[in-house]
């Protein structure tokens, strides 16, 4: 038993533990994955107890300068907070538009902020934030000096208060806010919100202290039913949770109306933002375009086993494409995102007949009207 | 001879038939102060030798563009400039003999239907009929793709590089570039032949040579050129000419009609980097050639034997091994460098160079008038690797693996075997340990 890794930035990363006595390696199939039990169990440990995500790849950059608000305020289209500790959800575009990044932007400090954002697309989104930054700007990567774990679940706030005499709870830890926090003598920076919709914190720590605080999490952990979770755990659930990935299901060729994400785009911060000009030509007429979570109907894990480029059907014809697939344990339902091109609305595809083509053979999907997550996790 | 100008918009360095696109499309799109500067001659480094096969479905969205591109693009210059590229269109035949493949190529053909290319799904029945000396004993089906076939590389390139003249670029061949000039973070020349041409931008469609020319100015371009293999039959009498280029993905192994021969070129599970004392490629390396390495190719021609039980009669007129550069992952690397303003890629084409050729010169163009890419094509960008991609402890070793992963299964979840444990967190061994269920460790 133990972890099976994967590469993610450079970085071994989990992407699934072993139960049992198995053998951490991957059978690759197209079909049931072998890791597929791990999987069920972890996801499902996390929903009920508590889940520990290895989350360190995920890149960091700090910016730094009096004028760091204002410039961040021009990159990313959603209204960036500038009190101390809150946390902003945004996209930044080209010119023409089109989505060149998908980030978290923290305000740590007066005039300093950090942005989070995926592992594997560090070095393009260093690049466009860097084109657009003036000189004035402390620009510093801080990836590979920080560790970050993520305690996701229900009883992530039973486990943290155990381990640190910090204040976590909802009146004073909000949903979207950080601070600093001593866990055993050790300096964390911890942020409550999680990739996979649970209650639950990120705790980002140096590297010189991130084994440490990974023994004690352990350690306390086996009081709360803690598990080790996995990258295919975590993304099953951002899937759960109606989360798109930058590189799958949004990229330059999507504008956020079209990836319904339209809520990060801010024109009241009255900012001449980046791309801005050409979300305003589009933002009143009608994308052809637009984005949808699926599921097969009668699903089983595996069956068919869902990636990404799969055709979408209504009745005989094709109108779009997937760009994510999983299946998920806690709602029994093979998930996929996609988008697709008809005049009709959710509801009006309700009663149609709509397919995935996998491997040359149709399967009857359903359209899913909201992620199959609720958010409220978010007030507790 | 034309003089070379002391300046310019662009410079485009190597004359393969990447450079050669892109010159032709910055200069098509309106930016025609455009030169191409070539350290021998047009062709001289790996363009050449190429197999020729074009095909147009890729893995993803992007990449199936440019290469159905690059095809339609060679046809409409044909025309235009009453020049052949040497297109050969018999079609593209693959086939399956394991579970796994057959699933694969089913996927790709389900996927096809979305970008337009026409797929057909064959039995051993039509298999046979299209390909009549096929031994057929443990296929279990395939695919058929009737606008594929073959082009001659050095017809190709050199089409381009007319139809890049007519628009306007200047061609210089015997210029090697000496040094890479930058000012303040940004591009600013070039130095050849003792003379400085200054320039506002530069695209490095250096081929293999990519990577070395990075690394003496600081900028990471993971690449690396292995041995890549075929070997060229006589001549013999009753090969149909018409049949379809063939590819058996899993004996790793693809087969061409080539004038009355057999052309049969391997994609190895193992790969051999090349230029392995020096870890760099030689600057004067023109029409260049490795020894014959025929231990290596056994296994694979003896597959082939098996597959076209024909040939065994054959002998071999020619055995081939050439470099070609391969990237950490099999795809190619396009866009803006990130450590030096206005200096672009147009590299890494993992053996689908010539199929590709049209495509990336194109995206390379408008990349740079635009000064970034609307289409999703992150799995082209330089900027998906980091510095220590490109450094030769890491290239060299997961050049071996890449060679073969073009024929390889590409399964879902897919993880490279080579140089790994790149960066490993402070407790990956304990991580290593532990299973899933944290609490329970003990019991399990
Ligand atoms: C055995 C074999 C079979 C192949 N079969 C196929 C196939 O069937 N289909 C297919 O699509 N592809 C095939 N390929 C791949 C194809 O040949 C390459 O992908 C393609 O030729 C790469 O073109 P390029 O322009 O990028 O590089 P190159 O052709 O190598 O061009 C780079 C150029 O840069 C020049 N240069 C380097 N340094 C300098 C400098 N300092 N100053 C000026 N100029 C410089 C070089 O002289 C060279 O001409 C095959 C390759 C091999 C080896």
């Amino acid at each position: 038993m133990g972890a099976c890794f994967g590469v993610s930035g450079g970085y071994e990363r989990p992407m699934w533990f072993a139960i049992n006595k198995e053998k951490p390696e991957y059978e690759y199939s197209y079909d049931y994955q072998n890791w597929f039990p791990s999987v069920e169990f972890e996801t499902k440990n996390t929903i009920n107890n508590v889940g520990l995500f290895e989350m360190s790849p995920f890149s960091k950059f700090d910016l730094k300068g009096e004028e760091t608000f204002q410039e961040l305020q021009r990159l990313c289209t959603a209204n960036i907070k500038n009190t101390l500790g809150s946390i902003t959800y945004t996209q930044m575009l080209n010119n023409d538009g089109g989505i060149e990044a998908d980030l978290s932007v923290v305000c740590i400090d007066k005039n300093h902020f950090r942005i989070i954002g995926p592992a594997a697309t560090r070095e393009h989104d260093k690049f466009h934030i860097k084109k657009y930054l003036s000189k004035n700007i402390i620009f510093k990567d801080v990836t590979e000096d920080y560790c970050c774990l993520g305690l996701f679940g229900p009883k992530s706030r039973d486990l943290i208060s155990r381990i640190s005499n910090d204040n976590y709870s909802k009146e004073i830890f909000k949903f979207g806010t950080s601070k600093y926090v001593e866990i055993n003598g050790i300096k964390v920076w911890a942020q409550r919100l999680s990739y996979v919709g649970e209650l639950g914190f990120e705790l980002y720590v140096e590297i010189k202290n991130a084994k440490k605080l990974y023994q004690i999490i352990v350690n306390e952990g086996k009081n709360f039913h803690l598990s080790h979770c996995g990258m295919h755990a975590m993304d099953i659930m951002r899937m759960e949770s109606g989360f798109l990935h930058w590189g799958h299901d949004i990229s330059p060729e999507e504008n956020q109306y079209e990836a319904g994400l339209a809520f990060a785009i801010s024109y009241k911060k009255n900012v001449d933002f980046i791309g801005k000009e050409a979300l305003l030509k589009i933002k009143d007429k009608k994308q052809s375009k637009r984005f949808v979570m699926l599921s097969i109907k009668n699903s089983n894990p595996g069956q068919p086993l869902l990636q990404h480029f799969e055709p979408i059907y209504l009745d005989n014809k094709i109108i779009g494409n997937t760009t994510s697939g999983n299946y998920s344990f806690n709602y029994k339902k093979n998930l996929s995102y996609g988008y697709i091109n008809t005049g009709l609305s959710n509801e009006e595809l309700l009663d149609k007949n709509l397919f995935i083509e996998v491997g040359k053979k149709k399967f009857s999907v359903n359209i899913e009207m909201k992620p199959l997550k609720d958010k409220s996790f978010r007030l507790n | 001879m034309k003089e070379i100008p002391d300046n310019c918009k662009v410079v485009v360095i190597g004359g393969g038939v990447s450079g050669c696109s892109t010159a032709y499309h910055l200069a098509k799109f309106g930016w025609k102060d455009t030169i191409l500067l070539e350290r021998d001659q047009l062709t001289s480094g790996t363009t050449w030798h190429a197999a020729g096969l074009v095909s147009q479905l890729g893995p993803s969205a992007g990449i199936t563009k440019i290469r159905k591109y690059s095809l339609e693009l060679y046809k409409r210059l044909e025309k235009e400039i009453d020049f052949s590229s040497g297109l050969k269109l018999n079609g593209a035949l693959s086939i399956a003999t394991t579970k796994g493949r057959w699933q694969e190529l089913l996927r790709q053909a389900t996927t096809a239907q979305l970008y337009d290319v026409n797929v057909e799904v064959l039995n051993i029945n039509q298999i046979k009929n299209i390909y009549p000396i096929i031994n057929d004993q443990d296929i279990l089906g395939g695919i058929y793709m009737p606008g594929d076939g073959q082009a001659d590389p050095i017809g190709v390139t050199n089409l381009l590089a007319k139809a890049a003249r007519n628009e306007g670029v200047k061609i210089f061949q015997n210029s090697p570039v000496q040094k890479i000039i930058s000012k303040n973070g940004r591009v600013n020349g070039v130095k050849v032949n003792g003379k400085i041409i200054e320039c506002e931008y530069i695209v490095l469609a250096t081929g293999m040579w990519s990577r070395q020319i990075g690394e003496d100015m600081g900028v990471s371009i993971p690449l690396y050129p292995a041995e890549h293999f075929y070997v060229i039959t006589e001549p013999l009498n009753d090969l149909p000419k018409n049949i379809p280029v063939l590819r058996d993905f899993d004996d790793s192994l693809y087969l061409k009609e080539d004038a009355g021969k057999m052309l049969i070129g391997i994609f190895e599970g193992k790969s051999i980097p090349a230029f392995n004392k020096t870890n760099r490629v030689p600057e004067d390396f023109s029409y260049g050639e490795f020894p014959e390495n025929f231990e290596h190719f056994e296994p694979y021609l003896e597959a082939s034997l098996k597959r076209v039980p024909m040939l065994k009669k054959a002998g071999i007129r020619k055995f081939f091994s050439g470099p070609e550069s391969f990237t950490p992952d099999t795809n190619t690397l396009l866009g803006e460098v990130p450590e030096l303003k206005n200096l672009f890629v147009c590299c890494g084409l993992n053996s689908i160079g010539i199929g590709s050729g049209g495509g990336v010169g194109k995206v390379t163009a408008e990349w740079m008038m635009r000064g970034h890419i609307n289409e999703d094509l992150f799995i082209y960008d330089i900027k998906r690797f980091q510095k220590f991609h490109s450094e030769v402890n890491f290239i060299k070793e997961r050049v071996t693996e890449t060679l073969g992963d073009l024929y390889g299964m590409h399964w879902p979840y897919k993880q490279p075997k080579t140089s790994r444990n790149q960066k490993i967190l402070p407790y990956h061994e304990e991580l290593k340990k532990s299973g899933c269920m944290l609490w329970s460790i003990r019991w399990i």
